[in-house]
Order: C-alpha cells, then sequence, then structure tokens
C-alpha cells in the first residue's frame, strides 16, 4: 500500500490535460511552494493561474504531516506527494483546469484544510505530434489498469476460495502473485478514498486492530497463525473491494502527468518506504511487490517515452531507460524458482537494502521530472 | 542525523546498574517528586505518539528521539528503585511506590526500549505503534498500581523549570567531578526529557497551533545540542511561550525586578520607621533599641507565616489560571496605589510616624513607672507592627507575581530585595551612618511608579484574556519583548489604562510636591538624621 494514498485519479481536468509539451521553464509555467507543518500545510489557500502547475513540498513541521494531497470537487486525487520530511522534497506537477481543488495535508486530526483555485482561461489544448502521443499513452495506461484490475479480481476470488476452504498452503501461495497486480496499478486506486486503506492497510496505519481488513490482516492470519480460521469475512469484504476498484476503474480519465506522477510514486514508495519489509511483515513476500512496483512504474514511463522523444528529451528518456534496468537488474539477482518467484525479504542484507534503496533513488530523480514535461510545467 | 550525546551514556549508566538487580530490589518507601512523577507520565504519552508520527516514513529524528525517552523512562524508573532503598534528598516520604509495580514497569521499560533499538536503521522493520503504544500503557499501568497515578497539570510551568534547573544542576555536578565541561549527563537527559514531555503534552500542544515557529524553535532548544544540554537552552522560550499563550503575562525577568523592587521599597521604609523609632535611644537608653529591634524580627516572621498562609489560600483556589492571575492582579495594583500615592503619602507618612512617636514616648513613660515587662512587650510589639504593615502589603503584592510567574523568580527578586534591605538597615543600625534616604524615597517611588504601569498592563491583558475588559487593537503591533518586560500590549485600553496609572501616581506627586514640597522634604529629611545623632 502506498500510504496513505497516491494519485492517478479520474478527473475533468483530463479533458484539458493534454498541455503543450516543452522546456520545463517554459513561459507561463508555475511553481507554487508549499510547506507542511504540524497542523496542516502553508499557504492553505493557494491562487493560481490554471495551466501546468508544479507543487514543490517541503516539511517545516517535525514531520507529523509528510503528505500533501491535491483533490478534486469531487474527491478524487489528482497529484500528490508523500513522504516529505525533513531533508526529503517532494513535487508533482498538473495541468490545472480552471475551478477549486481542495488541498489535504492530513494531520490525523483534520483533513483538507486547504484550497488552490486556478483562475483564467484553460491552457490550449495540446497539439501536433506529441498530442496525439500523449493521448496514445493515457488510452493504452488505462488500458494496463483495466487488465490488471481483471486479473487482479480473478486472483482474489480464487485466494477467496482457498480461504474459505481452509487450505492454507494455497492460500500463502497465492497471496504474493494475487497482489502484484494490485501492487502494479496501486497509484489508480489510492485516487478512489478509502479503498486503498480497505484493500492494502498495513498493520501500521490502523489506530484499532478491529478497524483493519484487506490482504495484510489475512496475511497476518495466514501466517501468525499459520491457519485461515476466521478469515472468512476479510475475504468477502476483500474480493467485494476489488470489485469495486474495478468498476470505478472503468470510468477513469487521466491526464499524462498523472501517469507519470504515479511512475515516480511508486518508486518513491519502494524506496522509501516498502525497502523497510513492512508491507508484508508476516509473509516477508516484498521483494514480488518490488518487482509489482517497478513493473507498474515502468509502464507508465515506456508509453510516455515517445512523447518525450518527440519533444526532445531524447536523453532523459534514455537515462532513466537505464536506470530501470539497474534497478531491474539488483532486484533480479533475487529471483527463485518458487511460487512467489521470488527470495524472501529476509534474505536481503543490511547492504543489499542500502543498494537497492540507492539505485531507486538515482531512478527517482530524473523520472521525477518527466511529469513537469508532459505537462507543460 | 542530529546529535544525541546522551543515548550511549544513558546506555553506560544502564550498563553499570544490571536492571534484573533493579528490579528485584525492594526497600523503603519514597515517594518521588512531583515533578518527575508528572514528567514520566507525560513522557509515557509523549513517546508514544512521536514513535507513531515518525513510524510511517521511518523518520530518523523522530525515532531517536523516541530512543532518548525510552533510555530516560528507564534510567528514571531504575532511579526510583535505587531511591526506594536510600531516599533521595528533597523526595516526600510517607506512602511510597509499591516494589513490585515499580519492578514490573522498570521491565515493561526495559522491554520497550530494547525493541525501539530496531528503529536505529531506516531499512528494516520498525516495532508497531499499536505495540509501542500498548508497552507505554502498561508501564502507566504499573506506575498507577504502585501508587504514582494522576495526570500533569495544563499548565506545569513550575515543574518544567524545576525539570529543566535539575538537568543544568545534573550537568553542573558532572562537570565538576569530571572536571570537563560534562556535555550531559544521564541524569540531565531524564530531567530534560521530562521537562520537554510536560512541554510537549501541555502548552506545546496549543503552541503548535497558535505559533508553528515558536514550537519549532523550541523542539530546536530541547534536542539541537542533544536533549541532555537542553536545561541551558530551553528555558527562556519556554518562558516566550506561556507569554505567546497568555498562560503567563509577563516575563520572568521582570518579575524579579519587580519583586526586588516592591520587597526593597517597603523593606526601606520599615527601616525608616525604625530608626524614626529608636532614634533617640542613646546613651543609658539605648538597651530600648533590643526589644524593638526583635520585634522588628518577629514582624519578618509574621510576614513569612502570611506568605505561607497567602499561598495556601491562592493554592486552594486554583493552578494559576488567568483567573486567578486577574483577581491577584487588581490585588496587587490597589497595594501598589498605596505606597504610590505620593498626596496621601504625605499625610500617611507624618501622621504614620506620629503615631509611633506618641507610642515610643508612652512605652518610655512606662519605663519610668517601673514596668520594665511591660515595656519590653510593648517595644516588641512596636518593631513587630512597622515591619509587619510593610511585610503585609508586600506578601498581598508578591502573589500575583507568584502566581503569574511562579515560585522561581519572585523568590530570586525577594531575595534581591531583602539583601537590599539588609545593607541599608545595616549602615543604619550597626555602623550608624547616613543614607541619602529622601533620594532612595523618591528613587524607588520612581521604580514602583514603572512597577504598577507594568502590572496595570499585565493585569488589563490578562482581564481581557477573561474577556471582563474589551479588547480594542491598536492597528500598530508591537514586538513580544514589550508585553514580556512592560506589560504593554497593543489594546487601547491597556495602553490607556497604563496611562492614567502613570499619571494618577506621577500627577499625585507633582501635585503633592507643588502644594507642599516644603513641609515634605522638611519631615523626609527629619528621618534619617535621628539614628546618626544616637
Amino acid at each position: 500500500m502506498i500510504r496513505p494514498t497516491l494519485a492517478i485519479g479520474a478527473v475533468a481536468a483530463a479533458a484539458l490535460a493534454l498541455a503543450a509539451c516543452g522546456s520545463s521553464t517554459s513561459k507561463g509555467s508555475k511553481e507554487v511552494a508549499v510547506t507542511l507543518t504540524d497542523s496542516g500545510c502553508t499557504p492553505q489557500h493557494i491562487a493560481v493561474a490554471a495551466g501546468p502547475v508544479t507543487f514543490k513540498i517541503s516539511n517545516g513541521g517535525t514531520s507529523k504531516v509528510s503528505e500533501m494531497e491535491l483533490k478534486n470537487a469531487s474527491g478524487v486525487i489528482l497529484g500528490e506527494s508523500e513522504n516529505v520530511v525533513e531533508g526529503i522534497e517532494g513535487k508533482f506537477s498538473l495541468n490545472l483546469a480552471p475551478g477549486k481543488y481542495v488541498v489535504n495535508c492530513p494531520t490525523g486530526d483534520a483533513e483538507d484544510q486547504g484550497t488552490v483555485v486556478a483562475s483564467g482561461k484553460a491552457t490550449a489544448a495540446a497539439h501536433g505530434a506529441s498530442a496525439a502521443l500523449l493521448a496514445r499513452a493515457t488510452d493504452a495506461y488505462r488500458r494496463y489498469v483495466l487488465s490488471e484490475v481483471a486479473l487482479l479480481r480473478a486472483g482474489t476470488a480464487r485466494f477467496a476460495e482457498a480461504l474459505q476452504a481452509g487450505e492454507v498452503q494455497r492460500a500463502k501461495e497465492l497471496y504474493g502473485p494475487v497482489r502484484t497486480h494490485y501492487e502494479a496499478i496501486e497509484p489508480v486506486a489510492e485516487s478512489f478514498g478509502n479503498l486503498d486503506p480497505e484493500i492494502d492497510a498495513r498493520v501500521n496505519d490502523v489506530e484499532k486492530l478491529s478497524e483493519w481488513s484487506g490482504f495484510h490482516r489475512i496475511e497476518k492470519a495466514l501466517w501468525e497463525q499459520n491457519s485461515t480460521r476466521g478469515t472468512e469475512p476479510y475475504a468477502r469484504k476483500l474480493l467485494r473491494d476489488v470489485e469495486t476498484l474495478q468498476s470505478k476503474v472503468k470510468t477513469i480519465a487521466l491526464q499524462p502527468a498523472q501517469l507519470a506522477n504515479g511512475a515516480v510514486e511508486l518508486m518513491n514508495e519502494v524506496s522509501n518506504s516498502k525497502i523497510t519489509g513492512e508491507e508484508d511483515r508476516y509473509s516477508h513476500t516484498d521483494l514480488s511487490d518490488f518487482q509489482a512496483n517497478l513493473d507498474g512504474s515502468r509502464e507508465a514511463f515506456k508509453l510516455l517515452v515517445p512523447a518525450l522523444f518527440q519533444t526532445g528529451n531524447a536523453a532523459l528518456a534514455r537515462t532513466i531507460e537505464a536506470r530501470f534496468a539497474a534497478v531491474q537488474q539488483g532486484l533480479d539477482a533475487y529471483r527463485r524458482d518458487t511460487p512467489l518467484g521470488f527470495a524472501l525479504y529476509g534474505e536481503l542484507t543490511k547492504a543489499d537494502r542500502e543498494a537497492f534503496a540507492r539505485e531507486v533513488g538515482k531512478l527517482d530523480e530524473p523520472l521525477s521530472t518527466v511529469a513537469a514535461k508532459v505537462s507543460g510545467a | 542525523m542530529r546529535r544525541l550525546v546522551v543515548v550511549p551514556m544513558l546506555l553506560a549508566l544502564l550498563a553499570q546498574t544490571p536492571l534484573t538487580a533493579v528490579a528485584s530490589a525492594t526497600g523503603g518507601r519514597a515517594t518521588p517528586p512531583q515533578r518527575e512523577l508528572d514528567g514520566t507520565r507525560a513522557l509515557l504519552g509523549v513517546l508514544a505518539q512521536t514513535y507513531r508520527a515518525a513510524d510511517p516514513t521511518h523518520e530518523a529524528t523522530g525515532a531517536a528521539r523516541v530512543r532518548t525517552m525510552a533510555l530516560a523512562l528507564e534510567g528514571q524508573l531504575a532511579r526510583w528503585q535505587a531511591q526506594g532503598t536510600a531516599p533521595a534528598q528533597g523526595a516526600t516520604s510517607a506512602q511510597g511506590a509499591a516494589p513490585e509495580q515499580l519492578a514490573a514497569a522498570l521491565t515493561e521499560a526495559h522491554s520497550l526500549r530494547r525493541s525501539l533499538a530496531a528503529s536505529a536503521d531506516r531499512l528494516q522493520p520498525w516495532p508497531l505503534p499499536l505495540d509501542v503504544r500498548a508497552s507505554t500503557e502498561r508501564v502507566g499501568a504499573e506506575l498507577k498500581r504502585a501508587g504514582l497515578g494522576g495526570a500533569p497539570r495544563a499548565r506545569p510551568y513550575a515543574e518544567i523549570d524545576a525539570l529543566l534547573a535539575d538537568a543544568r544542576k545534573a550537568s553542573a555536578d558532572d562537570a565538576s567531578a569530571r572536571g570537563s565541561d560534562g556535555g550531559g549527563t544521564p541524569d540531565a537527559a531524564i530531567s530534560a526529557s521530562e521537562a520537554f514531555a510536560l512541554y510537549a503534552t501541555g502548552p506545546g500542544r496549543r503552541l503548535r497551533v497558535s505559533d508553528p515557529g515558536l514550537a519549532g524553535a523550541i523542539d530546536d532548544a530541547f534536542w539541537r545540542e542533544g536533549i541532555a544540554s537542553a536545561g541551558t537552552h530551553a528555558r527562556s522560550e519556554i518562558d516566550t511561550a506561556a507569554t505567546v499563550l497568555g498562560d503567563r503575562t509577563i516575563g520572568k525577568d521582570t518579575v524579579v525586578a519587580d519583586a526586588a523592587v516592591i520587597v526593597f521599597r517597603e523593606g526601606l521604609e520599615a527601616v525608616l520607621i525604625l530608626a524614626a523609632i529608636t532614634a533617640s535611644f542613646v546613651g543609658a537608653r539605648r538597651k530600648l533599641r533590643r526589644p524593638v529591634l526583635l520585634g522588628a524580627l518577629l514582624g519578618l516572621g509574621a510576614t513569612a507565616v502570611t506568605y505561607v498562609l497567602a499561598q495556601a489560600l491562592v493554592d486552594a483556589l486554583g493552578d494559576g489560571g488567568l483567573r486567578l492571575q486577574a483577581i491577584t492582579g487588581v490585588l496587587a495594583i490597589a497595594v501598589l496605589l498605596l505606597v504610590t500615592n505620593w498626596f496621601f503619602h504625605r499625610v500617611y507618612w507624618s501622621e504614620w510616624l506620629g503615631r509611633f512617636h506618641r507610642r515610643r514616648r508612652a512605652l518610655e513613660k512606662i519605663d519610668r513607672w517601673g514596668f520594665l515587662s511591660g515595656q519590653l512587650v510593648g517595644f516588641t510589639l512596636l518593631g513587630l507592627t512597622s515591619v509587619y504593615r510593610e511585610g503585609f502589603e508586600t506578601v498581598l503584592f508578591l502573589q500575583n507575581l507568584q502566581v503569574s510567574a511562579g515560585s522561581g523568580a519572585t523568590a530570586l527578586g525577594v531575595a534581591i530585595g531583602l539583601a537590599a534591605t539588609f545593607a541599608v538597615g545595616f549602615v543604619t543600625f550597626k555602623l550608624e551612618r547616613k543614607l541619602p534616604y529622601r533620594k532612595m524615597l523618591i528613587a524607588t517611588g520612581v521604580l514602583i511608579g514603572l512597577v504598577l504601569a507594568v502590572m496595570v498592563g499585565t493585569t488589563v491583558h490578562s482581564l481581557q484574556g477573561l474577556g471582563w475588559v474589551p479588547s480594542t487593537p491598536t492597528g500598530f503591533t508591537l514586538a513580544l519583548w514589550w508585553g514580556q518586560w512592560l506589560g504593554v500590549y497593543a489594546t487601547w485600553e491597556g495602553i490607556g489604562a497604563q496611562l492614567a496609572a502613570l499619571l494618577v501616581v506621577y500627577g499625585s506627586y507633582a501635585l503633592a510636591r507643588a502644594l507642599q514640597g516644603r513641609r515634605y522634604r522638611r519631615v523626609a529629611r527629619e528621618l534619617p538624621a535621628e539614628p546618626v545623632r544616637g
């Protein structure tokens, strides 16, 4: 789970999303600096001209608040930056249509504290070859998401059957592989409010155990108790939630910057959070999650490559591709001939974890510049 | 990564003190000082909260603080265990902690500390926040069962001050013992961690909302140089926070100065009255000085008793909130107006002194009638009443300072004022030298006028905080120190009241001088001359 939520949401803004491509310093580009504080974020109310905007987020508090989300009027997350703590900044870019947006810097006590008002005319729609390439990218990514969600639903149904049948070993073997279809498209799921926590909350994320459900609740039972007892209600709910997800993603609309933001957030999540081994704390199947995150991120990037080439960013595209390959090479060392396909997390040494985080960090750096290029910011 | 010098030192302390041995220790029952109890209970909550905030991103700074807090918690419990057999000085005895529960709390705290060690490496699983919270709750439950339960006050400034003082003392003791600069000791880290916890669960919670910048500065003051060094950095920032939050309407430096001025002024008056009474006790009657001075000492004692009673009354009224500040503030202003009412003061001075002279002469007659014991009692009472009257005024006034800024600053001011008074008394009675009393009276009068203006400003500020006085912003802003040092806040009501007070005091002085200048100077001139002749 990317905590608490990430972006790639459906949005009306998508109508004007296919922004003019070009340099990140193109005329009219805007940057908005936002500082996270312990009581939310500042400035709370932001006025900005409609069009490409890059939000740069830093932490000026004690890291009690570590993320910022930008939502549309329907509550769908358009962009976000998380794991922003002292010394680690975040950013995301969007092409904002005129209108009012909600800023959420969750403190635990308060949410949706701020607003962004984008005024003026919408940026002219992208035109020419790059516009067509970006439109193809978003369509293709949407198909990828639908395909992964279909596989997730099918896999979850098998997983639930195994649980209901009391087949512990089969359920354990299915757990990791089924989750990969969720991990690959997690940013999309996270844009739908509480759906992600219902499906993928870690035990760390909940205040009370009674509020906990989803994959990891079942994981705890399977590996700690070595039993399926008591998991049936969770299995039924999980399947219902996945079906809801499937119905929601069918209506999704995307803008190119969201693909790039999502790709970055997936890798940030790996380097800042999943590398700790807490995602699959009980089963230690984290490495297959890493692979799924990498696949999902790489797929989103790959679809944007033609537009990057078209707009004079070929060198950037090649650099990113090389760094994806380096991360993949590091991960390939842990492939195993098991149902999961990977070693368990415990095989990673401290040096391995640090090296892996370093490689992912190297990838993040250029990858985080893509959103601004494809949104025109 | 911030420097946390205390961590290895605490570990060293704990290594030297096998916890299993400590946990099995039983012995005497000593209840720890209240500030330590409050600080430890606050530490439990802050530790769990800080860990909850640090865990999602495996944030290193927060985690390091949590580990330090866990060390401090375990260190404190171990210290209490050790004090169970040899109670520390200052600990109140009577009902003490049950050793079994304290040992259980210590075992749990030890386990918590060990589990949190994992958080030193960001790239590995950390303990669950749920488990950390449960562990702190278990420690809290054991402490409660041990008779060490309860909740800290909402405005625990006095306890924070005391704990920071403990931290400074521990650092100084360590530096003295090692012949080095100390750099923070385990004991200092424990006290400072508890001070931080009391701040964070009390004023800090409100400050983070009302003034995040100051809250950040206080965080830095506690943690930048390592918690064990916080004793020297955090205190003034906490004072500022108290003022910003309206918990304290006056700065500590101002309180020290105010207390010193009022004690010296009243002390000076008492010395002059005593000097006037004893001026004619020369030659064979010199022995009559003794009962007067004995009475003066008794007057001081009676003043001290009154102070204790007043404190008990104030304590019974609440924990130092704005309401109490406002009430005692109004009382203090009344006292100051009495002291600084120059026009009235001229009459008071001459009539009051005339009364003493009449009483003295009456008592001298008793001597002629041969009732020596009656005379002794009479002169003793004369000395007592002449000092106690000034002492009573002072006690009333000091209550407001005590409520506003705690006992430390007030006591320091009182000590300075008393020292100056005793110096004047020594020169007057022992060396029998003439001092420029008139100038001293005028100088202290001017200072008291300023004290009154500050007191009026802070009291109006308190009354505005309660909604008892309207608050109209001036339209211009004032730096924080205007409020802390001078009691000047940017409202027309506050500034207007201060100007009115100054006008009343200095206006009455000018009027008194204009109308009765010659007579006043003559009276003032008469007073100090007599003892010198004796």
